[in-house]
């Protein structure tokens, strides 16, 4: 029944209770956006580079990150390597696994995009993607097999994500621009990651139907975990020439610290929205309590105490800022895909997984943030119908 | 029969810069249980000062002030709160009922407000004061006489033994103030609330059992027009 007093209340002025509900949930949906937003961001590109297997690349020369970015989303574009430079960082001692990579982009089928075929070595891109395996739940009653890793056979294995997306199945033959015919051996069981939505095939085969002999994109290779590793690793490329060495763990830190850097100010964007928010709650419910001091007076006079009042002012204020909170939350949980739209078109380098990640904390903290705020901003206003003599009040109703 | 109100020499004086206005001076009232006691006064007489400090809304700057026997005059202010709310109930020439709450709702304010005080029952309360048929229609579907009546109900709910009524038909047309006055007589003989009421009115207070004159804050017993 409070509550009720409360509800109605802010009912009185339904104009000035949405204005104030609003700046909280503005506050509150900007904290949680930016909060999830940080979370799956950071969440996303550590994916994305775990993906890649690789710690280290080999490629040519160019910029580190968009190398990292086309090899770790897809797409080709990047300028080749001699593929003898595999056998010469296989034959280094501190190098324990390494794998070539060949990346060709050919247009899908049916205006659906680009399409990137991942040129690999079957064996030892297993190595550095252990987990990778073939679907066992293909319509259907063949199971699949791998491609037969050599340039004769002109076989293939789809991603989980492109066989859904295309309809292809395991035994088809598809055609790619003028490639020859190529035979889907099997399917990949969903990885979550890129290899969902690319080709693979063998890189000695994608050498030849693009008609790049001797060239790849570049070597994934894995060090030996010993100290020494790193610094005769070092001294090796460094008398190599012509080459680009990338540490794609590098690269991640390096993205998720940009992301980072715009943190702090991202803070105090939500800082000051909830200032301000905080403001504006303050200033609606002390009018509300200045307009009503003489029914505060009655209500004094029927015997309500100073605590009383205060505890109904402060109901009003805590009660505005929830729905706030639960607002703006609610509108950020729905928004999610729209923000997470704009993002992606904002941002340089968009990981596949989803950005904007919704952790129950986050939304907790939200809303617990707007009770907070609520609980403190309507300290002033319910002092102040606390402190009413109920004569004054009452005579100033006269 | 005890006692319901006792004042000794009470004095009020305000403060205004450096003039002090001296509302009462000296006001010896004796008032008995179940008394129905007019106080009449022209305005500007005290009448209302008066009854904001029997009601404890307010403190006198002198005498003394003794409810149901025991002397209230230097209370703290929670037991004052608690005795407001327990022992006197208050209506008011405006009725100041909470216009978006239904008549049932209003007469359960008190209830409402003060989470330690025993749920009353508004319903019975608004029967008795001739609003059976109207709990749930809000202040502005009511005339001026059934709102009082609201207002009369909701002073009355927490079950108080004195009532204070500061012009409770300023507002009201003749015939509704005689009503009003009637119920508060019927509540006086029935229920035996002890009442003191401020009127302009010397009609009105011929009804109550007994009047006092308040004149430039000084008390002229018994003084008929
Ligand atoms: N808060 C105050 N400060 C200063 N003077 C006051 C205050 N309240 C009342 N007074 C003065 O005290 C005197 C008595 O006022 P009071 O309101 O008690 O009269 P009243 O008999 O109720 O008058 P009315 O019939 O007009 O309601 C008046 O002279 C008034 O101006
Ligand atoms: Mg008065």
């Amino acid at each position: 029944m409070l509550l009720r007093l409360t509800w109605l209340n802010l009912r009185r002025r339904p104009a000035r209770t949405l204005l104030t509900v609003a700046g909280v949930a503005t506050a509150a949906a900007a904290a949680v956006a930016l909060f999830a937003f940080q979370r799956g961001y950071q969440r996303a590109v550590a994916h994305d580079v775990a993906d890649l297997g690789f710690e280290i690349m080999v490629t040519a020369p160019g910029c580190p990150y968009e190398i990292a970015t086309v090899a770790m989303t897809g797409g080709a574009g990047l300028k080749y390597i001699d593929d003898s430079l595999l056998d010469d960082f296989s034959a280094l001692p501190e190098v324990d696994q390494a794998t070539p990579f060949l990346l060709q982009a050919v247009r899908g089928p049916a205006d659906s995009g680009w399409l990137t075929l991942v040129g690999i070595e079957l064996d030892s891109y297993r190595l550095f993607k252990p987990s990778l395996r073939l679907s066992e739940d293909i319509p259907g009653d063949e199971r699949g097999r791998w491609p037969e890793p050599t340039a004769s056979r002109e076989e293939v294995v789809l991603g989980a994500g492109l066989a859904e997306a295309t309809g292809w199945r395991i035994g088809e033959v598809i055609q790619l621009e003028s490639l020859p015919g190529l035979k889907i051996t099997g399917i990949l069981a969903p990885t979550g990651g890129r290899d969902d939505g690319v080709v693979l095939i063998d890189w000695r085969l994608s050498q030849r139907i693009f008609e790049r002999p001797g060239r790849l994109t570049g070597i994934g290779l894995r060090l030996r975990s010993d100290e020494s590793a790193v610094a005769a690793f070092e001294e090796h490329v460094a008398a190599m020439g012509g080459i680009q060495i990338v540490d794609t763990s590098a690269v991640g830190e390096r993205v998720v610290d940009l992301v980072h850097s715009t943190e702090a100010l991202l803070l105090a964007i939500a800082s000051v929205a909830g200032l301000i928010a905080a403001l504006g709650v303050v200033n609606t419910i002390w009018l509300s309590v200045v307009e009503r001091i003489p029914e505060l007076g009655v209500f004094r006079s029927l015997g309500a105490s100073r605590g009383d009042l205060f505890a109904l002012i402060w109901s009003e204020t805590i009660v505005t800022c929830a729905v706030g909170g639960c607002v703006g939350t609610l509108f950020v949980l729905l928004g999610g895909g729209a923000i997470e739209g704009w993002v992606r078109s904002q941002v340089p380098y968009a990981p596949r997984e989803t950005l904007v990640l919704f952790e129950a904390e986050w939304l907790g903290v939200g809303i617990a943030g707007a009770i907070a705020l609520g609980f403190v901003g309507g300290l002033l206003p319910a002092w102040r119908a606390a402190a009413l003599r109920p004569l004054d009040a009452i005579r100033r109703g006269e | 029969m005890a006692v319901a109100i006792e004042t000794v020499g009470l004095e009020k004086r305000y403060r205004q810069g450096t003039r002090t206005v001296e509302a009462l001076r000296g006001i010896d009232l004796k008032i008995e249980e179940g008394e129905f006691v007019a106080l009449l006064g022209s305005s500007g007489a005290g009448k209302t000062t008066l009854l904001q400090i029997i009601g404890l809304l307010d403190r006198p700057t002198g005498g003394t002030l003794a409810l149901l026997g025991q002397d209230v005059t230097h209370l703290d202010r929670a037991s004052a709160t608690r005795l407001r709310g327990t022992t006197v109930g208050f209506v008011f020439q405006e009725f100041c009922l909470v216009p978006e709450l239904t008549a049932l709702e209003n007469v359960a304010l008190p209830a409402t407000l003060r989470a330690q005080v025993a749920p009353a029952d508004p319903h019975a309360w608004l029967k008795r004061v001739g609003l059976g048929d109207r709990l749930h229609h809000t202040p502005r579907q009511l005339s001026g006489g059934q709102m009082q009546r609201v207002a009369l109900a909701r002073a009355l709910v927490g079950s108080p033994r004195l009532l204070l009524a500061d012009e409770p038909t300023g507002h009201l047309d003749s015939e509704t103030a005689h009503e009003i006055f009637e119920l508060l007589a019927d509540l006086n003989a029935r229920d035996g609330l002890t009442i003191l009421a401020a009127t302009h009115d010397a009609e009105l207070a011929a009804r109550a059992g007994r009047q006092v004159r308040l004149e430039a804050g000084q008390l002229r017993e018994g003084t008929r027009p």
